[in-house]
């Protein structure tokens, strides 16, 4: 069954979904962060966010007044584009079609996990009815 | 700086990056003369051998228009508002990391204890993308020990003579050394990030030129001259610039000119860090950039 798009029980299949990518927990071995996500048009849908640490997700739920290192951030529609991989990564991020509060340089170092990142969000069975 | 030729016409000032010195540079004075010619207006160009001579002489005003590398075309808009223009066409900055035929070094994991690194400058986006490539291979930058040549061509130069044992090459570089050349070179990694580009940039004194020289520059491909000069200096158009994305590089910059490194910093490097710097370099997201 699909989830919710931006629902807790959605992110929390995406921190289980990384577990099968081993290509990311390698690439991020180095790698501790917080990032968050959310719905620009749509501010009745909570936050939800992933804490990696060393590679792994640590913690996927919704988003609970931790620092964030990056923010992520879209209409509804440029989401589904971004999670069908009709937008790339590093596109969302060119032309703001993604928008990102954080550090670009990391950004820019990490941009094949990124973009794997962004695949895996892609993975889930979602729907987008909410 | 505009001056003016015997016959009163005011002369415009055109300059590009230092890595185009040597074998390129022919092309770009044939560049010159194109842009002049289809401008109607007497240009004049002059190259230099080091980032830092070239860079002085555009933030003093010198020029009017200037091809610039991604870090160095940032700070020329902020500082003197000049405005990035063209960019080449589905053609990005990319960073070889280089070593001596002549050495044992077949990879990364057979660099040694202590490495010694040929860098350009350490103000470009070659040099970041060269550090990041290391870090990624676990290269703690304890170990580095960096020659700054101040050119490309020195970066070679100090390959070649096995006074390092590695380089940050950029990648156009590479390309358009001699045959004779690029057998001594062996390449070890490389980037692939298609990100940041380099860009002709115009100044204030321009700018009632921007939309003709932007059409001169964008319609290049489209007639036989052109095409021939887009083949002489290595790109096959040229195209806009966004505004998102001279946001995205402006941010990139900022960020690596004035000091911030990426978020992995403390677990890459045994370098000493104190937690003020850490702190600084994860970025506080509510006062970040969007």
């Amino acid at each position: 069954m699909a989830e919710k798009f931006m629902s807790t029980e959605w992110i929390r299949l995406v921190g289980k979904q990384w577990d099968t990518h081993q290509e990311i927990q390698k690439d991020l071995k180095n790698f501790n962060a917080t990032w968050e996500y959310y719905i620009e048009d749509r501010p009745d849908i909570p936050h939800v966010m992933l804490f990696c640490k060393a590679g792994k997700i640590i913690y996927a739920g919704p988003s609970d007044g931790r620092h964030r290192d990056f923010i992520m951030w879209t209409n509804l529609d440029h989401w589904k584009k971004i999670l069908s991989g009709e937008i790339s990564g590093k596109s969302a991020l060119m032309t703001r079609r993604l928008k990102f509060k954080g550090s670009m340089m990391t950004a820019m170092k990490y941009m094949t996990p990124f973009n794997i990142h962004l695949n895996i969000l892609g993975e889930i069975p979602v729907d987008f009815n909410i | 700086m505009p001056t003016s030729n015997t016959a009163g016409e005011s002369i415009l000032h055109f300059t590009v990056d230092p890595n185009y010195s040597g074998k390129n540079l022919p092309g770009w004075f044939l560049m010159n003369t194109y842009l002049q010619r289809h401008l109607g207006q007497a240009m004049r160009f002059q190259s230099y051998d080091g980032f830092d001579a070239c860079r002085a002489a555009v933030l003093a005003n010198q020029y009017d228009l200037v091809y610039a590398n991604p870090f160095d075309w940032v700070q020329y808009a902020q500082k003197l508002d000049f405005v990035p223009i063209a960019k080449p066409r589905n053609h990005f900055d990319e960073v070889y990391l280089c070593t001596s035929v002549a050495t044992q070094i077949q990879e990364i994991a057979d660099l040694p204890a202590r490495i010694r690194v040929a860098s350009a400058h350490p103000a470009t986006l070659i040099h970041m993308v060269g550090l990041f490539l290391l870090d990624k291979a676990d290269i703690d930058r304890a170990r580095l020990e960096f020659v700054f040549t101040g050119s490309y061509q020195g970066v070679l130069k100090a390959i070649l003579q096995g006074r390092v044992d590695v380089g940050f090459l950029f990648d156009e570089v590479y390309a358009s050394a001699s045959g004779l050349i690029r057998d001594r070179l062996r390449i070890i990694d490389r980037s692939n990030d298609a990100f940041a580009f380099h860009a002709f940039c115009i100044g204030p004194r321009l700018l009632s030129q921007r939309e003709r020289l932007a059409q001169v520059l964008f319609q290049m491909d489209q007639e036989a001259g052109g095409q021939v000069l887009l083949r002489d200096i290595g790109f096959s158009g040229f195209a806009p610039v966004t505004g998102d994305e001279l946001s995205c590089l402006t941010m990139l910059a900022d960020e690596y000119i004035s000091g911030h490194e990426a978020i992995d910093l403390r677990a890459t490097s045994s370098l000493a860090i104190d937690d003020s710097a850490f702190v600084a370099a994860r970025e506080d997201p509510d006062s970040g950039t969007t």
